[in-house]
């Protein structure tokens, strides 16, 4: 009877609590999100199940838990903590991605650039509300809107914040479609809508081979801080338009890509036990979240119609909003809202000139923040 | 659809009301709201912590190292094809003679035109996903 009481004792059962509860409720409806919405599949799904799994109570002393030293979700989240996952992504992102249509208009990137606003402003409101400028980086960086890049700088400047800066990230790309059309609508007016712009020039074999390189050198020579994460993006990228290394191309874009995301996704649901999770801290986070898009959108929409004042052949202002990286939803978004307004526009391919400057931008922001937030000389 | 991305927006919009309506209620600094700002671990709301921090500064240089970066790359892609048209003159880019083989090859097999371009197609509707 005695090991029974102490079986017992030992239950998830006894020793669930109401906000571990409401986590796996949570859990839960970020894979009905996924499966019924169809919402980022590939990312709340892996999250949903880890935000359950991170729930479960367990004893003290089994090391089963993400946080107790040597049990195995701790080494799936070494992944995390130390930053290797999220470099892995961006080399399959690398692989996949087509800078064509950049090479093909280079003005364009700087709406990439712009839109890197959401990331300060949010970084200055962080700090108004009380968090210390480390937290404050790894917050303003979601405004980046890339899932890897906010998950590798908190893991580096702000690992105690990094499941609720990980969510936010994840939830508000796959809300682009809902906070991004409001906010081009209101800056733009229809004839700015109704731009149509001139097709993308052919870009030759040996551009696309020398951009990832020289690429590289350019941003990491200015911020070092990005040489992780835009070393794997120009690797990956030069593995594809290389074109003798096929083979490698296509695993980094496929089944690598595949496999981390699964890691990720999974280790980071993981990390967020409600203890840890369920503060107000997490509020505020995802409030600011909420506010870095809805900037970054503004800003690269409003640098477009700047841009236009110089410009004799006009862009249209839409694809400023898809400067805020999102790859390649918010690209999407600016070709729906485009296409509303005249179904003869088609804006796609203009659009993910700035949506893959944004990737680069948002990964120079991020080390930048990291340089100068680690920094001894600043503050703290 | 539209309908639930509404009322998931709205959810995380309450979220932000609540947790940025806390200022106003910070304003008075009261004994109270101090032990609970340090119990949560944050100083209490107020624009001194962004001068403190040098924010302002932070913000103001790093975003301007972002645009330098991306306005020397955007030059860079400006001036590259001009420096490849003149070398062009040297080194002209080659055509791989599997390309010129596959094309003779696909003009005599309409068929093999269609299978390739439903293929090129299915590829490209799965495009990067991040």
């Amino acid at each position: 009877m005695e090991i029974l009481d102490k079986f017992l004792d030992t239950t998830g059962l006894v020793n669930l609590e109401y906000t571990n509860a409401l986590m796996i409720v949570i859990g839960a409806a970020f894979i009905a999100l996924a499966i019924i919405k169809h919402y980022e599949p590939l990312l709340l799904l892996p999250i949903g199940f880890g935000v359950i799994v991170g729930n479960i109570p367990t004893t003290e002393g089994m090391s089963l838990s993400v946080y107790d030293p040597n049990s195995v979700l701790s080494y799936i989240y070494f992944g995390v903590s130390q930053g290797v996952f999220p470099p892995l992504i961006f080399l399959g992102i690398g692989a996949m991605t087509d800078f064509s249509t950049m090479l093909s208009n280079p003005k364009l990137i700087l709406l990439g650039a712009a839109a890197q606003l959401g990331v300060f402003i949010t970084f200055l409101g962080a700090l108004y509300l009380g968090f210390t400028p480390e937290q404050s980086g790894a917050i303003g960086i979601i405004g980046g809107a890339d899932g890897p890049t906010s998950i590798f700088l908190s893991a580096k400047l702000a690992p105690e914040l990094l499941g609720a800066i990980a969510i936010a990230a994840y939830s508000y790309m796959a809300l682009v479609p809902v906070i991004q059309p409001p906010i081009m609508k209101l800056l733009t007016t229809r004839e700015e809508r109704l731009i149509h712009m001139k097709p993308p020039r052919v870009v030759s074999r040996r551009e696309r081979m020398i951009f990832p390189v020289a690429a590289f050198l350019i941003c990491t020579l200015i911020a070092p801080g990005a040489l992780v994460l835009l070393g794997m993006l120009f690797f990956g990228n030069l593995l594809k338009e290389s074109c003798v290394t096929e083979r490698l191309a296509a695993t980094a874009r496929t089944a690598m890509i595949d496999i981390v995301t699964i890691l990720l996704g999974f280790s980071v649901g993981t990390s967020t036990q409600a203890d840890r999770f369920l503060q107000e801290q997490s509020l505020m986070i995802f409030g600011l979240g909420a506010l870095s898009f809805a900037i970054a959108t503004a800003g690269g929409v409003l640098f477009a119609k700047f841009m236009n004042l110089f410009l004799t052949e006009k862009i249209n202002p839409l694809i400023g909003a898809a400067g805020v990286s999102a790859v390649p939803d918010s690209a999407r978004v600016v070709q729906i809202v485009g296409h509303q307004e005249d179904p003869h526009n088609f804006l796609l391919m203009h659009a993910m000139a700035p949506n893959v400057a944004g990737v680069i931008g948002s990964a120079v922001a991020a080390g930048v923040l990291w340089a100068v937030l680690t920094s001894p000389a600043v503050p703290s | 659809m539209p309908r639930f991305r509404l009322v998931y927006a709205t959810v995380l919009s309450c979220m932000f009301w609540f947790a940025t309506s806390r200022p106003a209620a910070a304003a008075d600094e009261s004994g109270a709201e101090l032990a609970e700002s340090s119990s949560r671990g944050l100083e209490p709301f107020s624009m001194s912590n962004i001068s403190n921090a040098s924010g302002y500064a932070t913000a103001i240089v790093g975003l301007a190292i972002v645009f330098f970066a991306l306005i020397v790359v955007t030059l860079f892609i400006m001036v590259l094809p001009r420096i490849l048209a003149s070398i062009a003159t040297i080194l002209p880019e080659e055509v791989a003679s599997h390309d010129i083989a596959g094309v003779a090859a696909a003009k005599d097999d309409p068929g093999l035109i269609a299978a390739i371009g439903f293929v090129m197609h299915a590829r490209r509707r799965g495009g990067p996903d991040g």
